[in-house]
């Protein structure tokens, strides 16, 4: 480590002397979901500095600025450190639990109790809520949940905000949980509304590099956002558009590159799309009478095949075709038409984006696309599309969530850049395991469609083949939604109404939450804060005393990412390994420094709950259904595993006997090489994705049938088989004075609502132009009467308010009112966090009216009037 | 040998992994930054540049914070050219700071804990409060890393390879062919210091 | 046109070998004979444990038998009502059903399962059901 006084250049004795422990410990982040690899250094007991472990791939040997801070994380002497109870019966934002320390026993005693009686009378009266922040916490929670017997598990905003749309697509047309272009070979890069390689999250640091090479290399970044920061800030182009509509910029690219200019790769579409799929005067599909299968026209037989009983070549995309006396036309044939009434101009009109643009842009993506080419890679040839349209949290994070997605995906399908050379690329869908075992392995394969079903999932809510809807036995309702994921109707406030309509069979009573501050988290605070009050116990994990834990009955001390231990510090692979060829990367977690206090890891105490209640048994079933532990590494009968010997179990059965617990703690991680066939592996598995959603007239039909009866419309224009343009509420508002879009956009130097109390951090937030500031365009807020730091008053129509001071600039949109991160924390117990920044979520409201009724991602953005408060001082 | 910088404005994104892993490297305190990152927005919307430029001592060849100091503090290593403070000379008068025209001396008036009443942090006990109070504190280059064959900890760390570290006065290193073949620039070369940290147009 | 490459080099490579109809594969699976009953046991975890008072349950169940075929039986018994998110048919593999047999996860619903010189098939099975996020 540097010394800064010099004392001539040598060190003084003593501190050259050998310190007894000075250890470089290998382990994973948990600033952020990217869990990037960390070496840690120890000395004599104390952190002195974290940096990137150069031999891991994720992370490839460095850190944000996040990674490097998370001593100050560590050592924030508000952690909790004892068991926690709360003596006041009165549950209020603002409202003193009046904290009473008790033992560990006291407090497990207690929660088992409450857990004893509960799965006694149901166990889906239990909800488990975790912070997605660190990923490796959903293994025990789901063993926990499988085993006790819930099917309601939660992730704060997780999801709501920023996946039940960008899994859901990425799941069913890319087998993985995101889309990212191949950095490697990509040469022409369009993004909406995301900022892979210029920001956090998945594989955050490693793709920081690798976008920056790709820069370098001369790949241009056309970055579609409201905002020009992180990613628009390198982009060769920034398109500014209104807030939300990035799904009709989409559309009207995938018009100009189909109709105006007609590129399209024709066999990728046939051969790996249900383009050629006929579709009858009702949408659906025609159907063989004798197999049942999806039939297409083939042009050789001149007549109508199943798909699976035809070469893709004989295919026809387009045409008009009679079968059985029914008039019928390939779904390509029917997108290709839809697309018409999406024009430039069209788009103009809601974007704001210039007609000129979008046609230049679209005729430069399809330039590059190379539809037809080749390339040799490690000696195996692939096709080659180096352009890429990637879409994340920003685009999708409205009411019509699903179509800005899957339109923005809809362009790498036209020209088959799908997981090929330079292409969108899922995060690793395909993996053919270590060359000693085999594992883990995995590939997408086809269902009786011939439509891809993902090789794997966090989970096993697959987001293709859609479930069947019935009336929900699950909080969230998601078994009726069946395209969701994480749900609002645990706190919205039409969540009572809903299930008694729904007639839900229970009602949750008790929370189990990790870390998660969902008070802050989900929307505003108030309808959080009274579904939190309904609840007979909320137990909460928490490293400090957040908005959250003052709802709590008992808060008890975690370790925190220093003191864990995890045989999978991220999910294998389709999270956060790195994406493109390189090399395949398993990296543990493990503990660097003792707990402090009587802080416990959550994993062990989750371990002991579960012997209390007296369902070990299942628990062991679960870690084994969760992770598929096979003989001899499966958790036998109710034997008391340790979770350190759980994580042994995982590591052997992916890794073979000589790899378990002990040697990842030597060498922190695993690697081999990736392979073409691997990472480019849409040439070489034979299934198709859906460019035309058929099944959404059934699901539609069969959510309605459930639904409508009691009460809850299911609009059936979010359910077209084609992607569309719909608008957000916001887009609707018209009311005098609610002039500007307000949104937030995630800030490189924080995530989620945690690291504002990192002081580190919150230092460099203080400096930086954006991250506690509103910005709004100069002009507009000049047109306003503002300037520079004055204070100003942010109003939607419902009356929800935030305050804050507007940061002037020409870097974003002239309606948009753009607010970073989750900031704006008020408890006492968070002392560097509390004021700074804003607290955007204040102004959602939380209701099926304000998601999307499709996969119930939140609608984000807010339509707000501004009033200036006090000059700034 | 000169040692200096070359930093990539292309490849930089903002980060602060150089601003935060020089902070954990050297505990400095509040208010003390060897590295920082200056972020600026310049043009007219739409056409926008924003503007991430990482900042440090520029560790120049004629500093003036050196000619300046009224004790000797303030010196260059011959060996490698790093110019660096001797705490036990320096009295405080902050005289270099306002030679410096870069901005890169900071003054430690007295033991700050980030975390105010809550008291020093272990981390902060083991690594800052052996600083000396009164004295100017600065970047010297991760002189002890470097000496030991590494480098500086915000060049290992930055995330993008955007920082480039090495010798000005070999031809052949990377430095020497990064400004030459990208057109490299120092801030500020009008005011005759000669910096040793040069940055790649965007 | 531009952007599209005249010949077209990758089409091939979408394509894959060719493809023969049904009609035309020599090939067909021997029909089923059916060699009486199959007896498993199925040991239940989790919320299926709660729904039935017997554990594990014993079932008798025409041969051949599947994976498909065990957690059809179980859902009669139990009662479809738990298995969220159900599979558009019963018994249709649902991934969030985890079964095991003899300790081997079975990913297969259509494969049969077979044990050991006709002793009962020993059978686990537990709903992993909790929905991700993030």
């Amino acid at each position: 480590m540097n010394i800064i006084d010099p004392k001539f250049g040598t060190l003084e004795a003593e501190e050259k002397a050998p310190h007894e422990d000075n250890t470089w410990v290998s382990s994973s982040c948990a600033l952020c979901y990217g869990s990037c690899s960390i070496k840690a250094h120890r000395v004599d007991g104390v952190i002195v500095k974290i940096e990137g472990n150069p031999d891991s791939v994720v992370g490839k040997g460095r850190l944000c600025g996040k990674g490097v801070s998370g001593i100050m994380s560590h050592y924030d002497p508000n952690r909790v450190t004892k068991p926690l109870r709360r003596t006041n019966p009165e549950k209020g934002i603002g409202v003193d639990p009046k904290w009473k320390e008790v033992s560990w026993d006291e407090a497990l005693d207690e929660i088992a109790a409450e857990l004893v009686r509960i799965r006694a009378e149901d166990p889906r009266k239990l909800l488990l809520q975790r912070t997605t922040t660190v990923t490796a916490s959903r293994l025990p929670f789901q063993a926990f949940a499988a085993g006790f017997g819930t099917p309601n598990h939660s992730t704060g905003g997780g999801g709501l905000h920023c996946g039940n749309g960008a899994h859901l697509i990425s799941g069913i047309m890319h087998a993985s949980w995101g889309v990212l272009p191949d950095f490697q070979y990509c040469n022409y890069a369009i993004y909406f509304g995301a900022s892979k390689g210029h920001s956090a999250g998945h594989a955050s640091t490693s793709n920081m590099g690798m976008a920056a090479d790709a820069r370098a290399r001369g790949m241009k970044m056309v970055v579609v956002d409201p905002m020009c920061n992180f990613a628009a800030a390198k982009a060769s182009e920034w398109v500014p558009i209104r807030v939300g509509t990035d799904g009709a910029l989409a559309l009207a690219m995938c018009n100009v590159l189909v109709n105006d200019l007609g590129v399209i790769d024709a066999p990728y579409l046939k051969a790996k799309t249900n383009g050629p799929y006929l579709t009858g005067p009702d949408k659906r599909y025609m159907r063989d009478a004798f197999t049942g299968k999806p039939l297409v026209w083939d042009e050789r037989a001149g007549g109508a095949r199943p798909f699976d009983e035809s070469d893709p070549a004989d295919m026809a995309l387009e045409g008009t075709f009679s079968v059985d006396g029914t008039a019928c036309r390939p779904s390509f044939d029917r997108l290709k038409e839809h697309f018409l009434q999406f024009t430039p101009e069209w788009a103009e009109e809601i974007t704001t984006v210039p007609a000129a643009n979008i046609r230049r842009i679209t005729k430069e993506f399809a330039d590059e696309a190379r539809v037809g080419s080749t390339i040799v890679i490690d000696g195996v040839t692939v096709p080659y599309r180096p352009v890429a349209a990637i879409a994340f949290r920003g685009s999708q994070g409205h009411k019509n969530s699903v179509y800005n997605f899957l339109a923005v995906d809809l362009l790498n399908q036209m020209v088959g850049a799908a997981d090929v050379a330079g292409s969108c690329l899922g995060f690793n869908p395909t993996c053919h395991g270590h060359p000693d075992t085999g594992q883990p392995w995995y590939e997408p394969n086809a269902d009786p469609d011939g439509l891809m079903i993902t090789g794997m999932w966090m989970g096993y809510h697959y987001p293709y083949p859609v479930g069947a809807p019935r009336l929900p036995q699950n909080i969230g309702l998601q078994d009726l939604f069946v395209m969701s994921m994480t749900s609002p109707f645990l706190d919205s406030t039409d969540r009572e109404k809903l299930w008694d309509d729904m007639d839900l069979p229970y009602r949750p009573e008790m929370i189990i939450n990790y870390g998660s501050n969902l008070l802050m988290s989900i929307a505003n605070k108030d309808v959080v804060a009274e579904s939190l009050k309904t609840y007979k116990m909320i137990v909460s994990f928490d490293v400090l005393l957040t908005e959250t834990s003052e709802f709590a009955d008992i808060v008890l001390p975690d370790c925190d990412y220093l003191q864990s231990k995890d045989s999978r510090s991220n999910f294998p692979f389709i999270f956060s390994l790195p994406a493109g060829m390189g090399e395949w990367c398993w990296p543990i977690r493990q503990p660097v420094a003792e707990p402090q206090g009587e802080q416990r890891p959550m994993a062990e105490v989750m371990l002991e709950l579960a012997d209390r209640v007296g369902f070990r048994a299942d628990l062991n079933a679960g870690y084994n259904g969760a992770i598929n532990l096979r003989p001899p590494y499966r958790l036998e009968g109710d034997k008391k595993y340790t979770y350190e010997e759980i994580c042994d179990h995982d590591l052997k059965n992916n890794f073979g006997p000589e790899h378990g617990w002990e040697w990842f703690k030597e060498h922190g991680l695993i690697k081999w090489d990736k392979k073409p066939e691997e990472v480019y592996w849409r040439a070489f598995v034979d299934v198709r994705v859906p460019i035309y959603w058929e099944w959404m007239i059934d699901t539609h039909k069969e959510i309605a049938a459930i639904a409508e009866p009691r009460g809850l419309q299911i609009p059936e224009e979010y359910y077209d088989p084609m992607a569309t343009w719909l608008p957000c509420l916001s887009h609707e508002e018209h009311g005098e004075g609610f002039d500007f879009y307000a949104f937030y956009y995630r800030d490189i130097i924080h995530t989620n609502s945690y690291t504002m109390e990192n002081p580190w951090l919150d230092e460099a937030a203080r400096l930086d132009p954006f991250s506690y500031n509103i910005a709004i365009n100069t002009e507009s807020g000049r047109a306003q009467g503002l300037a520079d730091g004055d204070a100003i008053a942010v109003e939607t129509s419902t009356g929800r308010r935030v305050e804050g001071r507007v940061k002037l600039t020409e870097a974003i949109h002239p309606e948009g009112l753009g607010i970073a991160a989750l900031a704006g924390h008020w408890v006492d117990t968070m002392p560097i966090a509390k004021g700074k920044g804003v607290f955007f979520n204040e102004l959602l409201e939380l209701d099926y009216e304000h998601a999307s009724p499709v996969n119930l991602n939140l609608d984000l953005c807010a339509k707000v009037k501004i009033t200036r408060l006090e000059a700034a001082s | 040998m000169r040692l200096g910088m070359v930093i990539d404005l292309k490849r930089c994104i903002g980060c602060y992994g150089c601003q935060l892993s020089c902070k954990a490297e050297n505990g400095t305190p509040p208010g003390v930054f060897f590295a920082r990152v200056l972020k600026q927005v310049s043009g007219k919307y739409p056409t926008v540049q924003n503007t991430f430029l990482p900042v440090l001592c520029n560790h120049c060849d004629d500093p003036p914070c050196v000619e300046v100091c009224p004790t000797g503090a303030a010196f260059v290593w011959e060996e490698d050219g790093i110019v660096d403070v001797d705490h036990d000379k320096c009295v405080g008068c902050r005289t270099c700071m306002l030679a410096c025209p870069y901005s890169q001396r900071f003054f430690n008036d007295e033991t700050r804990p980030y975390f105010g009443e809550g008291g020093a942090t272990p981390f902060e006990t083991a690594r800052a409060s052996h600083h000396q109070t009164g004295v100017i504190l600065k970047c010297n280059l991760c002189r002890d890393r470097v000496r030991d064959g590494g480098k500086p900890a915000c060049v290992e760390n930055c995330p993008t390879v955007a920082r480039i570290f090495g010798d000005f006065d070999d031809p052949n290193s990377e430095v020497s062919h990064l400004i030459k073949e990208r057109g490299g620039f120092p801030l500020r070369p009008e005011k005759g210091t000669k910096p040793r940290v040069y940055y790649l147009p965007a | 046109m531009s952007g599209v490459s005249e010949p077209d080099y990758s089409a091939q490579l979408w394509y894959g070998p060719p493809r023969r109809s049904r009609s035309e594969d020599g090939e067909s699976r021997p029909p089923d004979i059916l060699v009486g009953t199959v007896e498993v046991a199925v040991r239940l975890f989790g919320i299926l444990a709660g729904l039935t008072p017997e554990n594990p349950i014993t079932l008798s169940l025409p041969a051949p038998v599947t994976a498909g075929d065990v957690v059809a039986a179980v859902q009669e018994q139990c009662g479809p009502a738990m298995f969220a998110h159900p599979a558009r048919r019963i018994g249709e593999t649902s991934p969030s059903c985890r079964l095991f047999l003899a300790g081997e996860p079975i990913e297969d619903f259509g494969a049969r399962l077979e044990a050991e010189g006709g002793a009962p098939l020993d059978v686990e099975l537990i709903l992993v059901l909790a929905y991700e996020g993030g």
